[in-house]
């Protein structure tokens, strides 16, 4: 089991940036969830962390060591595919021991590592099947296996759910959080789905065009929103939001729209100032894109 | 099918006639001719006599003939030496100009380029580079002190020369069909093995091997069927000699029937080889059907 930390990681195709700067730490067994909108960079991110993509700047630590330009067999990682990326001509049995093969075990310690997560994800009477022959949530189960038999310090799993009906991806996900108190192992998610971060994350990094926009436990980014984008992201229905009016009254500043008035919040008092004939709203608070360390 | 009533029927076949008719007088036919002809005693040198029913007489002319033999044994000698060059430096090539670099679509095409040509005009090209006295390749390997090899002149040389133009000819072939397969193959699972930190070579042969099979099986036996016809690389440079060092099938065929027209004789040798193919092609469709079951 590792910790993960990446420090300002930047990455662009050519020209053409696609990540800005991301800070996150995860710690040891940690579950930590991407989530974000479609193409804002989370596949990206994962992949960089798995080694399938070049950094283009900052650094990436795994265990305390710095893996930017380790290849990715030597960074103690495994990963899950959203199509699972299973060799097609190979049983399920062969599919783990070709996994294996690099570690160079004997022939009983193979067995022996296949019989302890076959047993643990039903997969035994499957063995012999090749993934033709499976459904798409047994595929799933086995791209697990295969991850899980190689002992790996970090799983990374993308979007490992999307290709599953709704009633199998509530039991997989059942099963993947089940896993994770098993194993202990600390995990890295990405998904956008959103039922699926706050079920399974210990802690939820939000995502929107290449930066983060709030890191946080999934009851904090969904009580505490930072900005206005996580506010309506998370949650379904989303947060209702209203524009308004920033007014001074005799019990100190309130805020009104047409429907209704309430009292400004404390830490606004003494902050709002009135420009004759200006505008008087508050400006919806924003993070600086980039924060720094 | 009920809607093909019969009426459409009778307009199909009306359509579907004079396709059948050019099919009929340029195969069917010919082929015909040829089996009646197998039987016979025919013989051009010698017009006027009757073309007598002699039965199986020119099938056992031809199977127990030595030349015929000889024929078929360099003809599976050069199958098998262009073959293997032709899949090893060709699925090679293939691994090759499927690496994403720049100037690998350049390239590919450039190696297409011997495959778009016509066999006759591939075999002058080799026989300008293989000539005696006057071709390229004596020319280079003298100034680097070697002396000139008889390429087409020697019952030595005369197969190498021959295979080698095959291979240079044919080798695109397999390039291109491996390369296609090796595009469609979906790059995740290479994905998991470099994660997983499998070697190369294992990759390539319990990953991308594999997958590949079936293609190599078709691409094979397309190759093996056209090796067996070999004839018009072999006719420019060689004639099927010096002696008769590299007389295939197809040229015994030639040489029966039109240097020394027994036209009998050669038609039973052109059945033979038919049986010959035949039972190739069988063989790949079962071997396909094998390969289709195992996935
Ligand atoms: N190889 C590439 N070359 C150029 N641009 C790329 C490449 N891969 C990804 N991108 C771009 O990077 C951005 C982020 O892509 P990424 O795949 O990380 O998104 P994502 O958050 O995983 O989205 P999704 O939820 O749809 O999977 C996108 O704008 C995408 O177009
Ligand atoms: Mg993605």
């Amino acid at each position: 089991m590792a910790s993960v930390s990446l420090s300002n990681v930047v990455k662009a195709f050519g020209a053409f940036k696609v990540v800005h700067g991301v800070d996150l730490d995860i710690a040891d067994g940690e579950f930590v969830v991407l989530l974000g909108p479609s193409g804002c960079g989370k596949t990206t991110t994962l992949r960089m962390v798995a080694g399938l993509e070049d950094v283009s700047g900052g650094e990436i630590c795994i265990a305390g060591e710095a893996i930017n330009d380790r290849p990715p067999k030597d960074r103690k990682i495994a990963m899950v595919f959203q199509n699972y990326a299973l060799y097609p001509h190979m049983t399920v049995r062969q599919n783990m021991e070709f996994a294996l093969k690099p570690q160079k075990l004997s022939k009983a310690e193979v067995d022996a590592k296949i019989a302890g997560v076959a047993g643990m994800l039903g997969l035994d009477a499957l063995l012999q099947r090749k993934p033709a022959q499976l459904s798409g949530g047994q595929r799933q189960r086995v791209a697990m296996g295969r991850a899980m038999v190689r002992t790996p310090e970090v799983f990374l799993f993308d979007e490992p759910l999307s290709n599953l009906d709704l009633k199998l991806r509530t039991q997989v996900r059942m099963e993947i959080a089940k896993l994770h108190k098993q194993l202990g192992t600390t995990v890295i998610y990405v998904t956008h789905d959103q039922v699926e971060a706050m079920t399974l994350a210990d802690k939820i990094v939000i995502m929107k065009d290449g930066y983060i926009e709030q890191i946080g436990s999934p009851e904090e980014v969904f009580a505490h929103p930072k900005n206005l984008f996580v506010a309506t992201f998370i949650g379904s229905p989303s947060m209702n939001l209203f524009r308004m009016t920033v007014e001074r009254s005799e019990k100190g500043p309130v805020l009104s729209s047409a429907a209704f008035t309430i009292a400004a919040p404390a830490d606004m008092n003494g902050k709002v100032h009135t420009r004759p004939g200006g505008d008087t709203r508050h400006p919806p608070q924003r993070r600086p894109p980039c924060p720094g360390r | 099918m009920g809607y093909v009533n019969r009426r459409n029927r009778t307009i199909a076949g009306v359509f579907l006639l004079p396709t059948v008719a050019v099919l009929f007088l340029t195969t069917i036919y010919p082929m015909l001719y040829a089996l009646y002809l197998s039987f016979r005693n025919y013989d051009l040198a010698k017009p006027f006599i009757p073309r007598i029913f002699v039965g199986f007489a020119n099938f056992q002319e031809v199977l127990t003939s030595g030349p015929f033999m000889h024929s078929m044994l360099i003809t599976f000698k050069l199958m098998a030496v262009t073959l293997t060059f032709q899949f090893v430096i060709g699925v090679g090539l293939a691994l090759l100009v499927t690496q994403r670099l720049p100037g690998m679509a350049a390239i590919r095409t450039l190696l297409l380029i011997p495959m778009m040509i016509s066999p006759v005009i591939v075999g002058l090209v080799w026989l300008f580079i293989y000539f005696p006295e006057l071709g390229y390749l004596n020319y280079f390997i003298s100034l680097i002190g070697i002396n000139p090899v008889p390429w087409i002149t020697s019952t030595q040389w005369a197969l190498t020369a021959i295979a080698i133009a095959d291979i240079w000819q044919w080798t695109p072939f397999v390039m291109m069909g491996t390369a296609a397969a090796l595009q469609s193959l979906s790059p995740e699972p290479y994905e998991a093995a470099l994660i997983d930190g499998n070697s190369r070579i294992d990759v390539f042969l319990y990953v991308t091997l594999p997958q590949l099979k079936p293609v190599l099986i078709s691409l094979l036996f397309l190759r093996a069927i056209d090796a067996f016809k070999i004839y018009d690389i072999i006719f420019v440079l060689t004639k099927g000699g010096p002696g008769d060092a590299t007389e295939t099938i197809a040229l015994y065929i030639y040489r029966q029937s039109f240097t020394f027209w027994r036209m009998g004789v050669g038609a039973a040798a052109s059945f033979v080889s038919l049986i010959i193919i035949s039972v190739l092609i069988t063989l790949f469709f079962k071997s396909m059907q094998k390969s289709a079951v195992a996935r």
